[in-house]
């Protein structure tokens, strides 16, 4: 059972409010984790991850100019905007290789819109790491665009990024001789 | 035990069975393109007699394609020759500062004798994190997003 702090009424283990005055208990039904470790993935938010801008294209531009624009940046991922600046699909170095690698002239001419992922994943920037690391484990995805509320993309969380995060905050000094 | 324990304490062979693509010196990009392709994995191995020599990733591919250079030359000429291999002996944390150092998405694991015997991704990272850590990861608030199947895009 779950004691309200506010008014003492015992309510469910994982309720949302206090049956009895309202009191929201959203916090305590979180879960407790054991170590400083696994509540930094709860507590800290994706947008402390290694924050780099999102590469955002138009669905019109060719894949060739989106590949370069990826290797130039040295990104893995390009978030497809619509002319309101939203996000409306992904194009990942994975797609590229996958699909332009057969008939390259061809493909590399194409608009980028026309082989993009449509509806990609996308994560809040409020959003904590734990959720961007589930999503990305169970999509499979290398790349989670981060959006603002109005579904504007304003950075791009990597795989990477999330590994780099335990790298540096957990395993400093541990570097490799 | 701790997690953190865990990821100094446990070695790498703890992931089981890793996924492991090679081609030789000698074959061309093309090749490793096609391999890449089949095993859907963005990172396959060089390899002499076993022993990796070097490592052709995704990224290698599309940087040729982008400047329109041909995929029809031998790996080797393309690799940078440089591998930062580690044991299955090692720990997870040590392979995780090895792709943090290096800034690699990909290990060659080697079993005693030097010979490949895995790719560690990271993606298997994350995996194993997940799995370490199913606390923090699992228990999220619910949120109504569909969960695919397939893996797909990013």
């Amino acid at each position: 059972m779950l004691a309200c702090p506010a008014c003492g009424a015992e309510n469910m283990l994982g309720a949302e409010e206090c049956e009895a005055c309202g009191y929201d208990l959203t916090d305590l039904s979180r879960p407790e984790s054991a170590s400083s470790f696994e509540r930094s993935f709860q507590d800290k938010p994706v947008r402390c991850l290694r924050d780099h801008p999102a590469l955002t294209v138009l669905a019109n531009q060719s894949v060739r100019d989106v590949l370069g624009l990826l290797m130039q940046r040295d990104e893995g991922c390009a978030v497809i905007v619509d002319d309101q600046g939203k996000a409306i699909g992904v194009f990942s170095e994975r797609d590229a290789l996958m699909q332009v690698a057969d008939e390259e002239e061809d493909i590399l001419d194409r608009p980028v819109g026309e082989l993009m992922t449509t509806e990609p994943v996308t994560v809040e920037a409020d959003a904590p790491i734990a959720f961007a690391l589930h999503q990305m484990d169970l999509g499979g995805y290398r790349h989670l665009p981060c959006v603002d509320e109005k579904g504007i993309p304003v950075s791009m969380v990597s795989v990477r990024d999330i590994v780099t995060f335990v790298g540096h905050r957990f395993l400093e000094g541990e570097a490799p001789a | 035990m701790e997690p953190l324990q865990i990821l100094r304490e446990e070695p790498i062979s703890r992931l089981g069975e890793l996924p492991l693509s090679t081609v030789s010196p000698e074959q061309t990009m093309r090749d490793a393109v096609a391999v890449m392709r089949d095993a859907r994995r963005g990172c396959v191995l060089i390899c002499r007699y076993k022993m990796p020599v070097g490592v052709v990733t995704e990224r290698d591919v599309l940087k040729r394609l982008g400047a329109s250079q041909s995929l029809d030359v031998p790996v080797s000429a393309v690799s940078t020759g440089e591998v930062w291999a580690v044991k299955r002996s090692d720990s997870l944390a040590h392979a995780i500062s090895m792709m943090t150092s290096h800034q690699c998405r990909h290990l060659p694991v080697v079993g005693e004798r030097g010979e490949a015997v895995g790719i560690l991704s990271v993606r298997r990272i994350v995996r194993a994190l997940v799995e370490l850590f199913p606390t923090a990861i699992y228990n999220l608030p619910p949120v109504t997003l569909p969960i695919r199947k397939e893996r797909e895009g990013a």
